[in-house]
């Protein structure tokens, strides 16, 4: 697609030099190239999915592009009753927020825990209706860590059990504003609520582009569920390094009383404290971003694959529609071109007058066109765009369009000898096919075309047909220009006929100045003979020269009929569905091309020890982000 | 209207019936729109509990129900004094019910009557309810040691909460069946959206409820029960009858021995202090559950049942209206169809001299002497013109003409069909929900077939078909009755040139909307010919040329003229429609109709009589 896609293998010692630089610059790349991919063929309802899905992605794209420098956000993910807050306290190493068993849900806004130093003017503290709590705890020094609301207290509209949306905001919708903001979820759960459906659900919708930390909570009550859990969460399509499992209160009420922490606990904060650091942040918000554009790339081409098929047959059904009618146009326009005897005459005598303008059979040629031009049959206007041709009313190949508008009026059969007819069949075969592949009016035209002032379609057709039509017949005439421009020609039919003028005029030029001027007979008649019969030798000569000249007539017309395939005079009968499908088409190209400039970034991105994320072909639920 | 309270027996007879109407409503709305999510709760009330008992002898369904890895199959281990299901680490491991029924019960036969929507097999090992299996299994495990009465089923439920949803279908089975449910809440779960979605349902449906927190720290959380238990009532709506707490303790969930302690006193409007609770064991909770009711708790359950079938808002009342509104919409669709799918066919004239040798045929036996030598002028004079017209060129021979007017005929009749496809297109566009119906045709239909379909049927059409012979036959005898003494005149007529270029429309006849196509309407009143042929219409009308020629000659003759003309065109008409409705349409058509009519259907009306009757009550003198 374009130069800046360089091979996996030739971008690596780049990479290995400026690793951070140079991939930046070709992520910052792949976002712009999927922008102006998602609305490439806006209107095409595959391509609007892929741009409602875009405008989801987009903002989060934009920042893992932009916001490489900000330390991570952490959003505490799991159900309700799991031990959030408490192991958000443990983090913190004291009481940031209210962890509790009085009433569920407990925590309903969210916590946001930070530094004692850290800037977060640009985090949107309001929007989701936080507090902000600092802390000198190590493990939350390199990052914002958020509490948040649970997931599974609030119904689904027509959800799980087909019952009914609460009409106030719930938890869950709190929690929809919160996790967006995050680029790093924390996926906490206990042996009763690691399998809950809610909880997944959730998850899969905010899994996509985000490294996932996974902790069992409650680590000295519950049984080790890891294995089980580990299993679920790779059948639903998670990379899962490793699952944390600790007791948070027990280390909340270590470090509050300054007793030794569990190992466990301490495995989870050096994990943090390790992978989440502000160094690390860009790589992993790139990654993050990168996985989120493959997710994104995946869910896009699964919008447009099933359409596929339906654009392939719509393409060779194009080009059997397109042969079709080329071969109608080509007998109807043959059969007018053929008919059309009197403008090929007219066309020839027109190119003897012009050739032959010396001598007297020149002369004698000039008059009888002068004549001929006032007699009625002659000025009848020859049909169809062949007869306009040929009678001249189409003038040149660079001012046709401005004969178009005698054209515009004309049916498409009496004008090309295409039957409107077997254009309808066709389009409307096509149309049909196009449906097929989504693509439905206002893309295209109906079967039937609309009226002809758009520039498009019919009166397209005509203009195309018109400048092959008059460059066809001027080609023509040039042969038959060629064919009597032979200097022996003219000199033989200038010989035969001025031979019998010489002839009269001598024989009058005796019988006047021998006959009556020296013996003085009263002889007459003989001009008036004379000219009728010098008239009637020039009319037998003009046809001669005529059949002369039309001799390979037929020949040329069927070289010209031939040239029509070529001259894609039917491409604007069905051009707006030929510029759909390429469309279209277009738009499955760049998908893959899109798609390899992913996996050659992806290949150089290495994958986590301790952070999982979302498979490349995971997750059966339709998520967002 | 108010009705008197029905017999039991008479009230059975009902919801039988209402079952039958609805089955048949099913079916019948398949496709309308008016689709209902298929776990709507007041079906489930009714196919799974109303018909499978309200026959038969009463039993006192009992299952326990509850979110993952809450220890659901430990309690009702514990109930039934055996293991059902075995108890395992990981969650959602329950993929099936298991019931405890007596002996006696099972012997009776008909536990399977019970359990509707289940395979039900006989119990082998605690391990049957953990087989991973895509049907809905149900495993029956005979109780012999005779602590259960013959009337008491005891189930195990699959969890309501985890990521198998075959398990929450499961469970939803058996709540729907069941008469008395044993919620097992945690302090994690009990206000999970699932679990009181789960339970919202039961409240409904008036079912008996008996609470059970599990896995509490005994006695610290003993002072938080109350607070759960408000937020567990008002979230669900139910109002349990007997509250017991059941600590953590591992050793004892080891051994299968749950120890419960009633903390019903939370229940009361302003709590006592808590009594010094006295441990009971899973069979004391049996005893207690043998000496309920039972009959009552049924008759309860059977009522609520009924209260979901008939709720206005959102029981079948609600469906039904559902039903007649989307059938409105379809009915409105058929509309659409019938007004604007509709294509005019610019058919050429027929050739004059094919009608004119059917009049010819007609008038031969007739002919008087004048008429024989009028006719015979113009037919030499005729036939010396055409033959000075082929020889100059002018003009073709008849097979030639008869050939080309046989290609515009066709023409005409493929533009036809390419805008017939392009309205119905538009129609789509105006009203969205035909394209599921017509996807088919407009979609998935094979359009070079229909084309070269309509070409063939239309090769194979005799140019002067016997229909139109007869046809001219009949119009003329008719003109002949009704004006003795012009019949001369019509030779006149054909001879100066009348040739009519008749109006042919085709368009969609749906049921309910009659329509006379605009062609035939708009001919100046003379609506000709209006054929129905399955869905479509044939209109024909005529009114135009050879007027100058025929008001001076023939003018009473010219609408006579003009119907010999637009037959001939009917009849092209009918061959597009024929094709329409056999090649394209395919049974598109009598599915819109069919929608269109569910909204008029007898089982709506039958089933809002069974609805009032049913609602009327149960008389007390009633048993269950």
């Amino acid at each position: 697609m374009s130069d800046a896609t360089p091979q996996p293998g030739a971008s690596q010692p780049a990479l290995s030099r400026d690793p951070s630089a140079a991939g930046d610059d070709r992520f910052a790349k792949l976002v712009a190239d999927l922008a102006a991919w998602s609305g490439q063929y806006p209107g095409w309802p595959p391509c609007d999915a892929v741009s409602r899905l875009w405008q989801d992605v987009e903002p989060r794209l934009a920042a893992s592009v932009a916001d490489l420098g900000r330390p991570l956000v952490v959003g505490v993910l799991g159900g309700t009753g799991t031990g959030k807050s408490t192991l958000v306290n443990a983090l913190a190493g004291r009481n940031v927020t209210e962890a509790s068993d009085v009433a569920r849900p407990t925590t309903v806004r969210p916590v946001v825990v930070v530094s004692e130093t850290a800037e977060i003017d640009w985090f949107p503290l309001e929007a989701i209706g936080a507090t902000v709590v600092r802390t000198d705890a190590a493990a939350v020094a390199e990052i914002v860590l958020v509490d948040c609301p649970d997931p599974d207290t609030q119904a689904v509209a027509g959800g799980q059990h087909g019952t009914h949306a609460a009409s106030e905001i719930g938890n869950r919708d709190r929690l929809e504003q919160i996790l967006p903001q995050c680029d790093v979820l924390m996926v906490v759960a206990t042996a009763q609520k690691y399998r809950s459906f809610q909880v997944a659900s959730e998850l899969a919708t905010f899994a996509p582009g985000r490294p996932l930390l996974f902790v069992q909570t409650r680590a000295s009550r519950d049984a080790d569920i890891r294995d089980d859990w580990k299993r679920d969460l790779e059948s639903q399509g998670y990379v899962v390094p490793v699952i944390y499992r600790v007791d948070a209160l027990e280390a909340f009420l270590a470090s509050s009383q300054g007793t030794p922490l569990d190992p466990s606990f301490v495995e989870l904060q050096n994990a943090i404290q390790a992978e989440l650091t502000c160094r690390e942040a860009g790589r992993i918000r790139r990654n993050g971003g990168l996985e989120l554009a493959g997710w994104f790339l995946e869910r896009g081409g699964d919008q447009l694959r099933p359409v596929q098929h339906a654009l392939a047959e719509l393409r060779s059904g194009l080009h059997r529609e397109t042969q079709r009618l080329e071969s109608l146009m080509a007998d109807g326009l043959t059969q007018q071109v053929r008919q059309a005897r009197m403008g090929w005459r007219h066309l020839v005598a027109n190119e003897l007058e012009q050739q032959w303008q010396s001598g007297a059979f020149g002369w004698f040629l000039q008059v009888v066109s002068n004549v001929a031009a006032w007699l009625p049959k002659n000025r009848r206007q020859l049909s169809g765009l062949v007869g306009r041709v040929l009678a001249g009313q189409v003038p040149s190949l660079a001012t046709s369009g401005a004969s178009l508008g005698a054209v515009q009026n004309e049916p498409l059969d009496e004008a090309l000898g295409l039957d409107d007819a077997e254009v309808e069949q066709s389009r409307s075969i096509l149309v049909g096919l196009a449906r097929r592949a989504s693509l439905q009016p206002p893309l295209i035209y109906a079967a039937r075309l609309p009226a002809r002032d758009d520039g498009e379609g019919v009166a397209k057709a005509l203009e195309t047909a018109q400048r092959w039509l008059a460059g066809g017949i001027k080609q023509i005439a040039v042969n038959c220009r060629e064919r009597i421009g032979t200097r022996w020609l003219p000199l033989a039919f200038e010989v035969l006929f001025d031979a019998v003028l010489a002839a009269v005029f001598a024989r009058a030029a005796w019988d006047f100045f021998h006959g009556r001027l020296w013996l003085g007979e009263s002889r007459g008649g003989l001009l008036t003979e004379a000219v009728i019969w010098i008239v009637l030798w020039g009319l037998l000569l003009r046809q001669a020269a005529i059949a002369w000249a039309s001799r390979r007539l037929n020949r040329d017309i069927a070289s010209l009929a031939s040239t029509l395939r070529g001259a894609n005079l039917v491409a604007p009968l069905l051009a707006d569905i030929d510029r759909a499908a390429t469309q279209s088409e277009a738009c499955g190209d760049q998908q893959r091309q899109l798609k390899q400039n992913w996996a050659a970034l992806a290949a150089d991105a290495p994958a986590s020890k301790t952070l999982g994320h979302l498979g490349r072909e995971g997750d059966s639920h339709a998520s967002r982000v | 209207m108010h009705h008197r309270p029905l017999t039991y027996a008479a009230w059975a007879e009902r919801v039988a019936l209402l079952c039958v109407a609805v089955e048949s409503l099913d079916r019948a709305v398949e496709g309308l729109g008016a689709e209902e999510p298929s776990d709507a709760g007041w079906r489930g009330q009714l196919f799974e509990k109303l018909r499978p008992q309200v026959a038969g002898e009463p039993v006192m369904v009992t299952a326990v129900c509850g979110g993952t890895n809450t220890g659901k199959s430990l309690i009702a281990n514990a109930l039934a004094g055996a293991p059902l299901s075995r108890s395992v680490l990981e969650a959602a491991r329950t993929r099936h019910p298991v019931a405890s029924v007596s002996a006696e019960l099972v012997a009776r036969d008909d536990v399977a009557r019970l359990f509707p929507g289940f395979q039900v097999r006989p119990w082998t090992s605690d391990d049957d309810a953990l087989t991973d299996s895509e049907e809905h299994v149900l495993f029956v495990r005979p109780e012999g040691t005779g602590r259960q009465p013959a009337w008491l089923a005891l189930l195990d439920t699959p969890d309501i909460d985890g990521t198998l949803c075959d398990n929450w279908a499961r469970a939803e089975l058996v709540r729907n069946t069941a008469d008395l449910l044993v919620a097992v809440l945690t302090q994690q779960k009990y206000n999970d959206a699932a679990v009181r979605n789960f339970f919202q349902d039961a409240g409904r449906a008036g079912k008996t409820v008996i609470v059970v927190f599990n896995m509490i720290e005994w006695p610290q959380q003993r002072p938080r029960l109350g607070g759960w238990l408000t937020g567990f009532v008002e979230g669900t709506g139910v109002r349990p009858d007997v509250v017991y707490a059941v600590p953590w303790d591992r050793d004892a969930a080891e051994r299968g021995e749950p120890q419960f302690y009633d903390v019903s006193e939370i229940l009361a409007e302003s709590p006592s202090d808590p009594i010094e609770a006295v441990p009971l064991t899973g069979s004391d909770l049996v005893a207690r559950l043998a000496s309920t009711d039972y009959r009552e708790v049924k008759r309860e359950a059977m009522l609520g049942a009924l209260q979901v079938v008939v709720d206005p808002a959102e029981g079948l009342p609600a469906w039904l209206r559902r039903i007649e509104r989307s059938a409105e919409a379809w009915h409105d669709a058929c509309g659409l169809l019938s007004r604007e799918v509709t294509v005019r066919i610019e058919l050429p004239p027929a050739p004059r001299e094919l009608v004119w040798n059917e009049v010819w045929a007609w008038l031969e036996p007739r002919r008087s002497g004048f008429d024989l030598t009028v006719s015979r002028v113009y037919r030499v004079a005729g036939k010396g013109l055409s033959w000075a017209g082929r020889r100059l060129g002018l003009m073709a021979d008849q097979a030639q003409r008869q050939a080309d007017h046989a290609d515009e005929e066709l023409s005409a009749l493929k533009a036809a069909l390419g805008d017939f496809l392009d309205r119905l297109e538009m129609a789509v566009r105006d009203q969205p929900q035909l394209e599921e119906v017509l996807r088919p045709v407009l979609t998935d239909g094979d359009r070079q077939r229909w084309f070269d379909e309509l070409a063939r049927r239309h090769a194979a059409m005799p140019l002067v078909s016997r229909g139109y012979s007869e046809f001219v036959r009949e119009e003329l005898d008719r003109f002949e009755r009704d004006n003795p003494g012009t019949v001369r005149l019509i030779l006149t007529a054909l001879h100066v040139g009348a040739v009519a270029r008749p109006a042919v429309t085709v368009g969609l006849g749906l049921a309910g909307a009659a329509v006379v196509p605009p062609a035939a309407a708009a001919a100046g009143g003379l609506s000709v010919f209006v054929h129905h042929l399955g869905d479509l219409v044939v209109g024909a009308a005529a009114s135009l040329a050879g007027e100058t020629a025929l008001e001076a000659t023939a003018a009473g003759i010219r609408p006579l003229l003009e119907r010999l003309f637009a037959g001939w065109a009917a009849e092209r008409g009918d061959l597009l429609a024929n094709t329409i409705h056999e090649v394209v349409m395919g049974n598109a058509l009598a599915v819109i109709e069919s929608r269109a009519d569910v909204g008029q259907r007898q089982e709506i009306a039958e089933a809002r009589r069974l609805i009032e009757e049913l609602s009327s009550g149960l008389n007390h003198e009633g048993t269950v």
